[in-house]
């Protein structure tokens, strides 16, 4: 079953730079693709895209999300419908805490108003398994949180949220070793209470693929996929650099 | 923190007691004095169209005015007789019609200081304005002052910030900023992201804007939330 495809996809910035050029990819229900790349080839430019920033038009091709386009779906229903983003750099919002944000975000999602007695259940125990201080829910969204604190929060509404296609983008950026290893099991096992979600990592290093592991690992240059193979491909590219992965090999595998 | 005290309209209101108070504010003008060396806090709330009020401080007296309020044009003076003497006054305004504030801030002494925090979130498609004013005269030496104006556009809406600072006196501490702009994209991106509707994301920005600034009590701050709600529907 098909949970995202990506169609010859090129996305234009506002002022007129080409990012993604012919960008292909299948991801179906329950799998893990990485995509890994130098710096400035589209790779949060993607991933936004995929959510629907208006910072950016799609003139060619196609993003079918459950076989059905969603291009021209606003970025909240995109939400509703599931996916879910990760941002390399999530922003603060001063004075709106993270507790009313988030049971706002819940009942959006679930189409209900949700009682305060099973959100804030439903909060405890998605913090214990984060160890994340009680007081952060009361806090404003990412004020004043360190950049794994912010990392910690984005996967408190992931467990909360409970979306179909995850997306994330440089989680591991700003994250301990602790705090990295801790934040990977949360996502692993969402991922294994919920075995029909599809995961999409951005990464540049391949210790949280070790965590959590790809069945595919792709390597984007220039705004497009120019290789494709398994969690080797992570080990050598962390060895050898981009340069020395020979972009001729191992190409469609995964087809 | 509650607001037990309602203060009873008087044309002259004298407080000499700490305490925290709210006071309606109505069409006519109405004087506050603060005792020397009182603290207190007040809520002023609106019962008219227009309010009028002006604040004296005496010596080393501290004064914590905040205000939520709808479609008002207020004015409001203050003036910080004596030395030490110092206020922190939050001004938080949701406008669907034209409206504004007009505040003045005379430095009369020595160690006196002013924080000035006005908030306005327009929804309408007139003109919400904020003026304000300080100044300090030569020879009041020691003085603070902070200003921070903003008001954000939601739609056809217009804004006008005008500051200025009267400082005659070298030894002085100083500054302002004003803002003048939509909710941003980057907090509006990341609030959709989540599946949070457009109406409700701009509730929940209001409420940022004009609430995070402010200290009250929760059954004010039930009231004040529910306004903002009201507003966007
Ligand atoms: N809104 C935008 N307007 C103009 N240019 C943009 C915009 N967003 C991204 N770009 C440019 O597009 C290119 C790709 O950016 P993107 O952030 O997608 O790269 P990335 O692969 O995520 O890089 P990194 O590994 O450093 O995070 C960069 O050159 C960037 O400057
Ligand atoms: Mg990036």
């Amino acid at each position: 079953m098909k949970m995202l495809e990506i169609k010859e996809l090129k996305v234009r910035s506002k002022d007129g730079k080409d990012i993604l050029k012919d960008f292909s990819l299948l991801i179906k229900k329950g799998e893990v693709h990485a995509i890994m790349g130098p710096n400035g080839t589209g790779k949060s430019t993607l991933s936004k895209v995929i959510m629907g920033s208006d910072d950016y038009e799609v003139i060619h091709g196609d993003i079918l999300y459950n076989g059905t386009s969603i291009l021209n779906l606003p970025v909240d229903e995109r939400a509703r419908q599931g996916i879910f983003l990760v941002n390399q750099n999530p922003v603060s919002i001063e004075g709106v805490t993270n507790s009313e944000f988030l049971k706002t975000a819940l009942s959006s999602v679930r189409g209900e108003n949700v009682g305060l007695y099973e959100f804030m259940k439903l909060m405890e125990n998605a913090m214990g398994d984060l160890k994340m201080r009680e007081d952060m829910m009361h806090r404003s969204i990412n004020q004043d949180f360190s950049g794994g604190e912010r990392k910690k929060n984005e996967i408190l509404q992931m467990k909360i949220l409970k979306p179909k296609l995850v997306i994330l983008d440089e989680l591991d950026s700003g994250l301990d070793v602790d705090s990295l290893k801790i934040v990977c099991e949360n996502v692993r096992q969402y991922l294994e209470e919920n075995p029909e979600t599809s995961l999409l990592i951005i990464t540049h290093y391949s210790r949280i693929l070790e965590y959590i592991k790809p069945q595919y690992v792709h390597v984007m240059k220039d705004g497009k996929i120019v290789q494709t193979s398994d969690m080797s491909l992570a080990l050598e590219i962390e060895k050898n650099g981009y340069d020395g992965v020979n972009s001729m090999s191992g190409n469609d595998v995964y087809e | 923190m509650m607001f037990m005290n309602k203060l009873l309209l008087k044309p002259q209101i004298y407080i000499e007691k700490e305490d925290s108070y709210e006071l309606v504010v109505g069409e006519d003008a109405v004087e506050i004095v603060l005792a020397p060396y009182t603290s207190c806090k007040l809520l002023a709330l609106a019962s008219s169209k227009s309010q009028n009020v002006t604040i004296h401080l005496s010596k080393e007296s501290r004064f914590e005015y905040q205000s939520f309020l709808q479609n008002i044009n207020s004015k409001i003076q203050i003036f910080l007789e004596g030395e030490g003497a110092s206020v922190d006054f939050v001004y938080s305004m949701l406008a669907s019609s034209k409206c504004g504030l007009k505040v003045e801030v005379y430095h009369q002494s020595s160690h006196t200081s002013s924080r000035i925090h006005n908030a306005i979130v327009n929804y309408g498609e007139e003109l919400a304005s904020l003026s304000v004013d300080a100044s300090v005269p030569k020879g009041c030496v020691s003085c603070h002052l902070t200003q921070d104006n903003r008001i954000t556009l939601l739609k056809n809406g217009k804004g006008k910030i005008l500051p200025n600072l009267w400082i005659d006196e070298f030894d002085c501490f100083a500054e302002h900023s004003a803002y003048i702009s939509k909710f941003s994209k980057e907090k509006m991106f990341y609030c959709r992201m989540r599946g949070i509707q457009e109406q409700d994301v701009y509730f929940l920005l209001t409420k940022s804007m004009l609430l995070g600034n402010m200290n009250v009590d929760d059954e004010h701050l039930t009231q004040f939330t529910e306004m903002i709600q009201k507003m966007g529907r």
